[in-house]
């Protein structure tokens, strides 16, 4: 076909043209779009995963703020209970006020030497050394156990016999705070 | 067709030069004498591409308009979400720094058995022929020192029922039921009494 017949040819053809020329405008939007279902597939997936995340936080935290202020009441709580390090005169004071609760006889106190604080609170050592008979000194350690301030017993020993008072050397941590 | 069959005879064999003559046809003019014309398949293999194309493409866009109205959907839903779900995770921060300090107060309260449970334990399971000397709680256990009386045969005897009384203790849970140790025995000439030491490990204590 040459130069002279394409316009003939053409004008004898024009729905095979047409469609050519709406098939080749077809065939570019193809491949001009072709990416985008890809990306609109990948952003389904990142909201969804989005849209699941927050779905589930609210799911999950149906009691949440009833058990956030439970956990703040009883960190209040703990709050009170807890000694101050530095206070030396009041921390002494907790002592012979169980002494004269429990009717023992405390016969040595001593506070020691401060440790490094680990987290939001600190161990403060005591060695107490009282005496008595066997049901005040138990009430004693009692007291002390699950008294006004968090206690562990690090060692404890008692000893006596029937007849005389009991003898009760305790190390002890008080939790405080710095 | 029967002609090409059938076997040519040397004698008719066709010339060497074929038969000349004028050829006046002008094509351009002649009538498309052809039953289906060659536009008719050229037309329908170009509308069939186009509707190909065409329909590749409709489906292709419905596809993404279905994803697109899916995404929208996820958007609204995440604007609904975001904003109580961010409060509730300051929320569950605060939770969290309040639960670690519950959890270090717990933790320190309950890593040493209650001596006091502990006493009143041993006091009240004491055997009739057994005297508690001393009580003595450390890290790696709990020292008790006994006085037993009887003879001794029959004191040593007393003495190993009460390890086993112990032994067999469901309250001592903070001990290592394994871990009970007779650790000596002795006979004590001033009061005539067997004096034993037992020793009743702790869970997870430090080894000596």
């Amino acid at each position: 076909m040459t130069k002279v017949q394409l316009p003939s040819w053409v004008r004898r053809n024009p729905v095979a043209i047409a469609a050519g020329a709406m098939s080749l405008v077809l065939a570019v939007t193809i491949f001009l779009r072709a990416d985008a279902l890809a990306q609109a597939n990948a952003t389904l997936d990142e909201k969804s995963t989005q849209a699941r995340r927050y779905d589930l936080n609210l799911t999950n935290a149906t009691q949440l703020k009833e058990q956030a202020e439970a956990l703040s009441a009883a960190n209040r709580e703990i709050q009170s209970r807890l000694i101050r390090a530095a206070q030396l005169g009041i921390n002494q004071q907790y002592f012979y006020k169980l002494e004269s609760e429990y009717g023992v006889k405390l016969s040595e106190l001593r506070q020691q030497p401060r440790t490094q604080p680990s987290g939001a609170f600190v161990s403060v050592g005591f060695s107490v050394n009282v005496q008595g008979d066997f049901p005040s000194v138990v009430a004693f350690l009692r007291g002390l156990e699950q008294g006004a301030h968090y206690c562990r017993i690090i060692s404890a020993t008692c000893t006596g016999d029937r007849t005389g008072p009991v003898s009760l050397v305790v190390n002890l941590e008080l939790l405080g705070q710095p | 067709m029967l002609t090409l069959l059938k076997r040519k005879s040397k004698g008719t064999a066709s010339p060497a030069v074929p038969a000349w003559h004028p050829n006046f046809r002008d094509y351009d003019r002649l009538p498309d004498v052809k039953t289906v014309r060659t536009a008719f398949f050229i037309n329908v293999a170009a509308i069939a591409i186009c509707l190909s194309l065409a329909t590749y493409l409709a489906s292709h866009e419905w596809q993404l308009h279905v994803v697109r109205s899916q995404i929208a959907t996820r958007q609204a839903e995440i604007d609904r979400d975001k904003k109580p779900s961010d409060a509730q995770v300051v929320i569950y921060r605060k939770f969290q720094a309040e639960e670690a300090r519950v959890k270090d107060v717990e933790a320190f309260v309950t890593s040493r058995p209650l001596v006091s449970e502990l006493l009143i334990r041993i006091a009240r399971t004491l055997p009739e022929n057994i005297a508690l000397n001393s009580f003595d709680l450390r890290s790696v256990g709990l020292v008790l020192k006994l006085a037993v009386r009887g003879s001794p045969e029959d004191a040593a005897g007393y003495a190993t029922a009460y390890l086993d009384q112990l032994r067999a203790d469901p309250t001592l849970t903070a001990f290592d039921h394994d871990k009970f140790e007779f650790v000596s025995q002795a006979r004590d000439p001033a009061t005539n009494r067997l004096a034993v030491e037992f020793l009743l490990h702790v869970k997870g204590a430090p080894k000596k």
